[in-house]
């Protein structure tokens, strides 16, 4: 039996948004750089930006009442997955 | 910053035309992704049909709605790379040069330049009906020399880009025709 607060998935969420956030930059800044921030290409990425923003909201108000300190127990007495 | 300064735009010489392949050649990517989108909606229903325990409890349902959120984030980082390769692939015509400019992978670009006189023979084709109707093609630029053709696949009006080429490269001051019509380059 071991287990693992939830929160650690919070974190790995977390991690991947700093990459995610990384590449978004690199992509936003490749637009810049490269002379070609006409309206199309601002167009794609205010559409882009607004639906990964809307897709943070959704995910933010899915998660925001959970207890992150409940711990997950793999194979406990609670069975292969339970939660206390 | 704007094209002109990217390219290194001499005083005397003026950009003509910026081409870029043809909008309707992104639209399946633009398909793709969607229904790549929608994958977890289907995955979500799939589940409250076959297993609604496990999403209607708490805890797995957050690890749920976090992985689709992983994923969903990941669909729109990939495709809005997919688009930079596409909008960032150009082909460039001044009064003096063609610049083609490939985005070949999301960190790796190459661009080609060519001397707009040393044009020795342009070529444009055209295959299909969505290509035909559209009028977008295959443009091939040859030149003189070692130097490799230029190729840029769905060219937009790509008849009339060849034309508006080859009347440049003829207009070009470095570019006359000797005795007899033989077309000669000046050194």
């Amino acid at each position: 039996m071991f287990s693992i607060p939830f929160y650690f998935i919070l974190i790995a969420y977390f991690l991947y948004l700093a990459i995610f956030l990384i590449f978004s930059i690199a992509n936003v800044y490749h637009i810049y750089a490269s002379g070609t921030f006409t309206f199309p290409a601002i167009a794609v990425t205010t559409i882009v930006s607004l639906i990964c923003v809307a897709i943070l909201f959704v995910t933010f108000m899915n998660v925001a009442s959970i207890n992150w300190g409940t711990v997950i127990v793999f194979f406990g007495p609670g069975g292969i997955l339970s939660f206390e | 910053m704007h094209l002109a300064e990217i390219i290194k735009i001499k005083a005397s010489e003026k950009i003509e035309l910026a081409i870029r392949r043809h909008w309707i050649t992104f639209m399946p990517t633009i398909g793709l992704f969607t229904l790549l989108a929608l994958v977890p909606i289907a995955v979500y229903y799939i589940f409250g049909q076959t297993a609604p325990d496990l999403i209607s409890a708490e805890y797995p349902r957050a690890f749920i709605v976090l992985m689709f959120s992983v994923y969903e984030l990941t669909i729109m980082l990939v495709f809005y790379s997919s688009f930079l390769m596409y909008y960032l692939d150009m082909i460039i015509i001044t009064s003096d040069r063609v610049v083609q400019i490939q985005q070949k992978t999301l960190f790796s670009r190459s661009v080609s330049e060519l001397d707009i006189y040393k044009i020795q023979d342009t070529t444009s084709e055209i295959t299909g009906i969505v290509a035909t109707i559209l009028g977008y093609g295959k443009l091939t630029i040859e030149t003189a020399g070692e130097q490799e053709n230029f190729i840029f696949d769905a060219c937009p009006h790509v008849n009339d880009v060849r034309r508006t080429m080859m009347q440049l490269a003829k207009e070009n001051p470095k570019f006359r025709t000797a005795e007899g019509g033989a077309r000669v380059q000046q050194p």
